[in-house]
């Protein structure tokens, strides 16, 4: 088993560069996802660690081993592809052995690699098979398969060859959504039980939550951040993130620090998932436009600031507590007009008009709903406020 | 040909699902089945003008003998056929129709999966070589016959082989100039076979280790068996049927060295010969027939068709 190692890593296409300059490790053991839009370079960057593509710039290593230069043969890294690519010829037995048949492997106390004996490769085939529940259908060819079968095939014939890493292009992305969560428990399992390094690329953002033991999120060929769950999701780097993750993901305004530096003027509002501006590169002028609201900075957040600054000011769905009119709030809230109301039985999500764009409030869904065209305030929760550089979209703090 | 292949994946694939009930068979309308047979009527009426009917008067022919005028015609019998099938002429005919196949069919394969796997490639300006290797598609045979002559012409050609000439080569020549025309459709069908195997599928091969040559022989050919087939088959009935580019080259000769099936029917048409045209014709059908029947037959258990 190895980590791998991103060291400057860029990958070029003519003129297009599909990943720049990427720094990345990758733990021994660690169940890494590479999470992003497409087109952002992840599946680029896993194509890069299988020798699938040639890389333009920088080293990356398997282990101690820079594999710039290696066949992809030699590179002891096995794959599951997006659509399974199974030998169609071949009866499940078959292809789960194929890795077994050509390559050499080190036994445990021997020195030299050398191919499987057919007694050792039956003993490793049984096992995968076993593991993933697939022993009734070794005689099968995959067309008689369904697909979460099929995608079990891939795994064992990944299992079998016990490299070095494991690299998976979006492999649930092909099964049905009740299958994908059960799929999802199941890979976490074995990851669990095998112990080996995954490298895993999904553009779902459940996904990347649910199994990875850390997520580097990706956007335009660039890493945007790199972490666990809780961190992606606590305290985005930047406005990317922010807007990626979460269903619906942060709300954004456009905002200026008061003259006394405690509070923050409220202009534009939006939401990525609502259709609404994530606000990369707005700054709220002019100064007619900040008429949303103000919300109240708390000492650690106003520390960051100096007033008059344009800030970006983030806020969870979740964190948006929601009152009518202007009875709970005082002064210090957002004021817009709720738009639409979706009850999803657990919870529901309120769009809500601030300044001519819609944001989300999401809210326990026994709690009482306003009526569409009411009048609302909104404040956020202690601690709710993210606030970042509207230049650099960069987070402050 | 594909059922017993088709039935044994169904119900491997059922064997566990519930069983589907037997559609029962229902009683048509009367007006069902009119429009059922109005729709067939025109493909019904096709093959009877220019199939059924055609084969009904060759066995007239074949069992019919005219004078030379072609004003006079008894019955000969059905002995007539036998006669002319076992005879001299049709068996040295047949003969050289059969080596026929050994020289064009295998070359015309093997070449066709050469230039097809060379141009399926992601390369700068493959195109231009893709229309290269399938341009004699677009060539008649006619016409690609009249270049192969004049390029082997032993006096003034570019390649100056006398080799038509000779009776113990010129069929193997004649074979080149079908060789050549062949390439064009051979690769163009190898090709399209090539284009419709996934990529990821050789990459997982090459992740499970496999270098390019075990590649295209464990994933890529058997991926591409079902297209092979289809291409023998096809090579085969133009090797049999084969008969412009003998007229052209050699017309026969020298001795009679080169006169495939057909060029001998087409040698038997006047009125007195007529009948053994028309019993070589018979033949050259039943023994197509068998070839390509004896080809599924034999082939078709190699074949993949799971995709």
């Amino acid at each position: 088993m190895a980590g791998v190692t991103f060291d400057a890593v860029t990958k070029r296409y003519g003129d297009v560069t599909a990943v720049a300059d990427l720094d990345l490790t990758i733990a021994d053991g660690e169940f890494l996802v590479l999470l992003g839009p497409s087109g952002c370079g992840k599946t680029t960057a896993l194509r890069m660690i299988a020798g699938l593509e040639d890389i333009t710039d920088g080293r990356l290593s398997i282990g101690d081993r820079v594999v710039n230069d290696v066949d992809p043969r030699k590179r002891d890294v096995a794959m599951v592809f997006q659509s399974y690519a199974l030998y169609p010829h071949q009866n499940v037995a078959k292809n789960i052995a194929s890795p077994l048949t050509v390559r050499e492997y080190r036994v445990d106390g021997e020195n030299e690699p050398r191919k499987l004996t057919k007694a050792e490769r039956d003993e490793r085939i049984d096992e995968a098979a076993r593991m993933l529940g697939l022993e009734p259908y070794l005689k099968r060819k995959p067309g008689a398969l369904s697909g979460g079968q099929r995608q079990r095939v891939a795994l064992a014939r990944a299992i079998v060859a016990r490299p070095q890493v494991f690299l998976m292009d979006e492999p649930l992305s092909n099964l049905d959504a009740k299958l994908r969560t059960q799929t999802r428990a199941e890979l976490v399992d074995l990851h669990r039980r095998v112990g080996t390094t995954i490298v895993y690329v999904t553009h779902d953002q459940v996904e990347a939550m649910t199994m990875a033991t850390r997520i580097a999120v990706l956007d335009n060929g660039r890493l945007q951040q790199v972490g666990t769950a809780e961190e992606v999701y606590d305290t985005p780097a930047n406005l990317f993130v922010a807007g990626f993750i979460g269903t619906p993901p942060m709300n954004t305004f456009t905002a200026r620090v008061s003259e006394d530096g405690r509070r923050v003027i409220i202009g534009r509002g939006g939401n990525a998932a609502l259709g609404g501006a994530p606000l990369a590169d707005a700054a709220p002028s002019p100064d007619a436009a900040l008429t949303a609201g103000r919300l109240v900075l708390d000492d650690a957040k106003a520390a960051l600031v100096r007033p008059g600054n344009d800030v970006i000011v983030g806020v969870r769905p979740e964190h948006l507590h929601l009152a009518a009119g202007d009875d709970e709030h005082s002064g210090d809230a957002i004021s817009g007009r709720v738009h639409n109301v979706e009850w999803l039985g657990h919870e529901a999500v309120i769009a809500v008009d601030v300044a001519g764009s819609t944001i989300a409030v999401r809210q326990r869904a026994d709690r009482e709903l306003p009526d569409v065209g009411a009048d609302v305030s909104l404040a956020p929760a202690p601690g709710g406020v993210h606030l970042f550089d509207p230049a650099t979209s960069e987070r402050l703090g | 040909m594909t059922a017993p292949v088709a039935v044994a994946t169904a119900d491997t694939a059922l064997a566990d699902a519930p069983k589907p009930k037997r559609r029962r068979r229902r009683r048509y309308h009367a007006g069902e089945v009119l429009a059922a047979y109005a729709c067939l009527a025109p493909s019904a009426v096709i093959f009877a003008v220019f199939m059924y009917y055609p084969l009904y008067q060759l066995f007239v022919e074949a069992t019919h003998q005219s004078n030379s005028f072609g004003t006079k015609s008894r019955y000969v019998g059905f002995g007539n056929i036998g006669d002319v099938l076992g005879g001299s002429d049709f068996m040295s005919g047949l003969g050289h129709t059969l080596l026929y196949v050994v020289y064009t069919v295998p070359a015309g394969l093997i070449l066709g999966i050469l230039l097809a796997v060379a141009a399926h490639r992601h390369l700068r300006g493959i195109k231009i070589y893709q229309t290269i290797f399938s341009s004699t598609v677009a060539t008649s045979v006619a016409v690609t016959s009249v270049i192969f002559l004049t390029l082997i012409n032993p006096s003034t050609g570019v390649l100056k082989i006398d080799i038509l000439n000779n009776p113990d080569w010129a069929l193997f020549g004649v074979s080149w100039s079908s060789i050549w025309q062949n390439i064009g459709l051979s690769f163009l069908i190898v090709l399209a076979g090539l284009q419709a195997i996934p990529e990821e599928l050789l990459e997982a091969a090459t992740l499970d280790g496999y270098g390019p040559v075990r590649r295209f022989f464990k994933v890529t050919l058997p991926l591409l068996s079902p297209v092979l087939l289809f291409l023998v088959v096809v090579l085969v009935v133009f090797a049999l049927q084969s008969y412009a580019q003998v007229d052209i080259l050699t017309q026969g000769g020298p001795a009679g060295a080169t006169e495939t099936l057909v060029y001998k029917i087409t040698q038997n048409q006047s009125p007195r010969l007529m009948s053994n045209g028309a019993a070589m014709s018979i033949g050259l059908f039943v023994v197509t027939v068998i070839i390509t029947a004896l080809q599924f037959g034999l082939l078709s258990k190699r074949v993949n068709y799971d995709q």
